[in-house]
């Protein structure tokens, strides 16, 4: 499977070391691609990373989000508008926004994790009184990696969604919470039956948000994690991702935690 | 204010709706409802710890002063949060400043009513103890994950 050629049409500087990237097919394009799945993105010379899409558009561009945490990542966080990069995909089962339909839906967000969630936002916003309530919990280091931070006001403000942003590390600028994500959560409504939640982040702090989320009432299979491995072919035949049975590239990144929790539990996974 | 009024105040406050109602019942007769306005401190390291406060509205900074920086923020107390243990442990001092962010009402509850009646009756003292060895257990739990630096670089 060979990768296709986009146009970096533009780019923007999310924090420091973050860069939303908008791609334009140069010719052949690769098929829509669906929240929390991923593409394989290619930097001539350097090698290929995964990245979730941030963000779906209707005429086929593609907005990926990177942080830079690497030689490809790098590279790709380096590209200027004009620049061409590669494209496999899409990959992988992204999230089931509609089993959320009619239901209150908690999406937690931790560090870089906001960037494949954004657009399952992105999809309450635009049927919003499809679902119940929809809190968002998001996590960062530090103010200044807060991502999507312009956004975050106007979803809550415009778009009636309830949003709660902390950071592990307050400063002089910043008026917000200061604590770990899960701080914020017993403040979030949950009704168990009737609510759906979306997590993503470092598998740590999943592990944490899930299992508060189950204490209360939340059904493991009714809780969504992505999980992030080392994908490389990201077709199920390389094994680099393979967690037990599953291979992350292909039977995820988004799982339940029904079923993400017993191989998480296996320390040597 | 009557303390069968303070008893449904303490019962609507989560950390309070576990525990007996004897036991909430003579919480009430050492509780106060206070006020604080946006910068007001509500208690300061190395001072002495006389009471703790339930967050009833607002929101807390607890911190430490550094000179220079002044109040460095370690962590942020909201609504239906418990605010201060040090009145349980010798030295009954408070280890660090805590200063509201924005108008916040409380109940303080006072250390010097509640202390002996604890010592009276054991039973309502462990169950006491519990909850509030519940809430420190959530707070090292949270600057456990925080040391783990999970947002960093190695952590993602």
């Amino acid at each position: 499977m060979r990768p296709v050629l986009y146009r970096v049409a533009s780019t923007t500087q999310e924090t420091g070391a973050t860069v939303t990237m908008t791609l334009e097919a140069e010719g052949e394009a690769v098929p829509p691609i669906a929240p929390g799945q991923f593409n394989m993105l290619w930097s001539w010379g350097v090698g290929e990373a995964p990245i979730s899409v941030s963000a779906t558009t209707p005429d086929g561009s593609l907005i990926h989000t990177i942080r830079d945490v690497g030689g490809v990542t790098g590279a790709l966080c380096a590209k200027e508008a004009g620049e061409v990069v590669g494209v496999r995909g899409p990959f992988g089962r992204g999230w089931d926004v509609e089993s959320a339909r009619g239901c209150d839906v908690v999406i937690v967000a931790g560090g870089i994790g906001l960037a494949p969630l954004r657009p399952v936002v992105h999809a309450t916003l635009a049927e919003r009184s499809a679902f119940g309530s929809v809190s968002l919990v998001v996590g960062a280091r530090t103010s200044e990696e807060l991502l999507f931070r312009s956004e975050l006001d106007g979803w809550w403000h415009d778009g009636n969604i309830t949003v709660r942003t902390i950071v592990d590390r307050g400063s002089d600028d910043w008026q917000g919470n200061v604590g770990i994500v899960t701080n914020e959560l017993p403040r979030v409504a949950v009704q168990p039956g009737r609510t759906v939640a979306l997590v993503c982040g470092p598998e740590v702090m999943m592990r944490f948000v899930a299992l508060h989320l189950v204490d209360r009432g939340v059904a493991p299979d009714r809780i969504q994690v992505s999980l992030e491995r080392n994908m490389q072919c990201a077709i199920a035949h390389c094994g680099h991702c393979q967690l037990a049975g599953s291979f992350v590239c292909a039977d995820g990144p988004v799982v339940t935690w029904e079923a993400a929790e017993p191989l998480l539990e296996v320390r040597e996974l | 204010m009557k303390p069968t009024m303070m008893a449904e105040e303490l019962a609507a406050h989560r950390f309070f709706q576990e525990l007996p109602d004897e036991l909430r019942r003579r919480l009430s007769e050492c509780a106060t409802n206070v006020v604080f306005e946006a910068g007001a401190t509500l208690c300061t390291e190395g001072t002495p710890a006389r009471s703790f406060f339930a967050l009833r509205a607002g929101r807390v900074n607890v911190g430490v002063h550094v000179p220079s920086k002044g109040l460095v923020v370690l962590e942020t107390l909201q609504t239906g949060d418990i605010m201060g243990w040090s009145w349980v442990l010798p030295p009954y001092r408070w280890h660090f400043d805590a200063v509201a962010v924005e108008h916040v009402r409380a109940i303080e509850l006072h250390a010097d009513c509640i202390l002996p009646y604890l010592g009276e009756e054991p039973a309502a003292g462990f169950r006491l103890m519990t909850a509030v060895a519940t809430i420190m257990e959530e707070r090292l739990e949270s600057a456990r994950l925080r040391l783990l630096d999970l947002f960093g670089h190695d952590g993602d």
